[in-house]
Formats: C-alpha cells, sequence, structure tokens
C-alpha cells in the first residue's frame, strides 16, 4: 500500500489516497459514472484524506440519494464521492491521480445499470482488493 | 440538410444543459475522440463533431453555468454548475461560434454505433489548433438561455 495524490483539474481540490500500486478500478456505466467519465478506486474512508478544497466542492444527488456526487464548483472535476454501494467509503477517480505512483489500473466493468441486481441488499459487503 | 440527418440528442446528468445535434450522415458511424488533454483526461471526455453539422444548446438556469476556460483560453467547456457534467466544449474563432459535443452525454446512442481513437493536439499552435477547429468542429451553433418551451 502506498499513498497516491490527486485532485480536481484547477489544483484546488486535493486529496491523497492509500491503494496499491496496482490499482483495482470500478469501470461503471450507470448514468453518472459516463457522464462524468468516473473510474473508481473504492477505498474505506479511513485511507482518503481531502487536503484542500472541501469548501469549494458541490453536492449533486438524485435517485435514492445515497451517493453524494462531489465536484469541484470552480473547475466542474469529480475527483472523488462517496458512492452508493460504500455510503461509508470514497471512490476516487483513478484518472485523477497524479503521475509518478501508479503501476498499473486494473479495471473491471460493473454493471451499474442494473445497479440493484449487483447490490441486492443495498450495498457491497467488502472493498474491492 | 439532406433527409439523411440524424436528430442526437444529449444532456447533462440533470438536465439543465441540454441540446440536440443535427449529424448529417445518418447511414455511418459516428467517429469519436477521447481527448487526452488534462482536462478531458479527468472527465473522460470522448466527443464528435462535423463540418457541416449543426447543435443548438439549451441551457435553462443560466446561473448554474459555468464556462470553463485554460491553457490557450480558446475553448469554453460548459459545465452544468448543478450536476459537474460537460456536454458540450465551444470555440469562437474570427467572430463565430464552432462546437464538440460530449458523446457520454447522448442519449439513446448505443456505443456500438461510434467508432473510437484517442487525440493527442499537445505541441499544436494556438494559430493550427484554431484551424483545426474550424475545418472539423460543428460551425452552426446556437445557444438560448432559459426555461424550455
Amino acid at each position: 500500500m502506498i499513498k497516491h495524490t490527486g485532485g480536481c483539474h484547477c489544483g484546488r481540490v486535493r486529496f491523497e489516497v492509500l491503494a496499491p500500486e496496482d490499482i483495482p478500478a470500478s469501470e461503471c456505466n450507470c448514468s453518472i459514472c459516463t457522464k462524468s467519465g468516473h473510474v473508481g478506486l473504492i477505498v474505506p474512508k479511513e485511507r482518503f484524506t481531502l487536503l484542500q478544497g472541501e469548501g469549494l466542492l458541490s453536492t449533486y444527488t438524485f435517485n435514492t440519494g445515497v451517493a453524494k456526487h462531489l465536484f469541484c464548483s470552480h473547475c466542474g472535476i469529480k475527483s472523488f464521492y462517496i458512492p452508493r454501494s460504500h455510503p461509508d467509503g470514497v471512490s476516487v477517480n483513478v484518472s485523477c491521480l497524479d503521475a509518478g505512483t501508479v503501476k498499473s489500473v486494473r479495471a473491471k466493468p460493473f454493471n451499474g445499470q442494473e445497479w440493484e441486481k449487483q447490490h441486492p441488499s443495498g450495498r457491497a459487503e467488502s472493498y474491492p482488493e | 440538410m439532406s433527409e439523411t440527418v440524424r436528430r442526437i440528442q444529449g444532456k447533462c446528468h440533470c438536465g439543465n444543459i441540454r441540446f440536440t445535434f443535427l449529424w448529417p450522415d445518418s447511414g455511418a458511424k459516428i467517429p469519436v475522440r477521447a481527448c487526452s488533454c488534462t482536462f478531458c483526461i479527468k472527465h473522460g471526455g470522448v466527443y464528435t463533431s462535423h463540418p457541416k453539422g449543426q447543435v443548438d444548446i439549451q441551457v435553462e438556469n443560466e446561473s448554474l453555468l459555468t464556462r470553463y476556460r485554460f491553457g490557450t483560453g480558446t475553448a469554453e467547456f460548459f459545465i452544468c454548475s448543478s450536476c459537474g457534467v460537460v456536454p458540450i466544449v465551444t470555440s469562437t474563432i474570427d467572430g463565430d461560434e464552432y462546437a464538440v459535443v460530449n458523446v457520454n452525454s447522448f442519449e439513446g446512442v448505443k456505443r456500438s454505433e461510434l467508432d473510437q481513437s484517442i487525440s493527442d493536439f499537445d505541441g499544436e499552435t494556438t494559430e493550427s489548433r484554431l484551424a483545426r477547429r474550424k475545418r472539423n468542429w460543428i460551425p452552426n451553433v446556437s445557444v438560448k438561455l432559459g426555461p424550455y418551451n
């Protein structure tokens, strides 16, 4: 497990996250992940630290309202958010990680268009490894 | 335009920014480009345009529209301040407005109808960049601000 850093486009939102150098990522086909280009590294919140920009984050919700879609109010980039599958965790956008620490991205498709079928209990039972 | 024109609807997630893109060649696959600039990498932006196309953009609530610029400052990214999605990019060249549309914001278009490639325009001069946009981007652009009809 190593420390990766990342952020939005304009640099106002910055974070660090502990994750392997070979990143396990989820490529979801749901309406919001498609439109916002989110490729998710989902981690427990203890492994994520927001370094700056908290006051600049806008929150968007829809459907059940469980997921908190956070994006920089200046540049619009959604560098991380609170996912419906892991409401006590964080989904970091792999595309927003700084260059230099990521060895590879192991992207796995997730059928978020049929979200309830993937998570019949209403949430995920574990974190991806 | 001929009768082969295809009408493609698109929008941000919440629907504040909508567009109708008239694609002049309904029989062909739509060539799309995953842009590798610093902004589009983070937003997963994948675009298309047609030099004979038309796009009519409507923004219901103008106060929820951010026009973001960076780098050469010659392109405007239409960001919805409500949901964060960027469905449209425009560029004003010699007084005329040109646009590309983000195919990830299309409604009702299958992935199999798209023909994807990757574009890298790094190192291009501003002059050649604007000339390329003039050749390739959608030249007929209208932007309407205010409630939908």
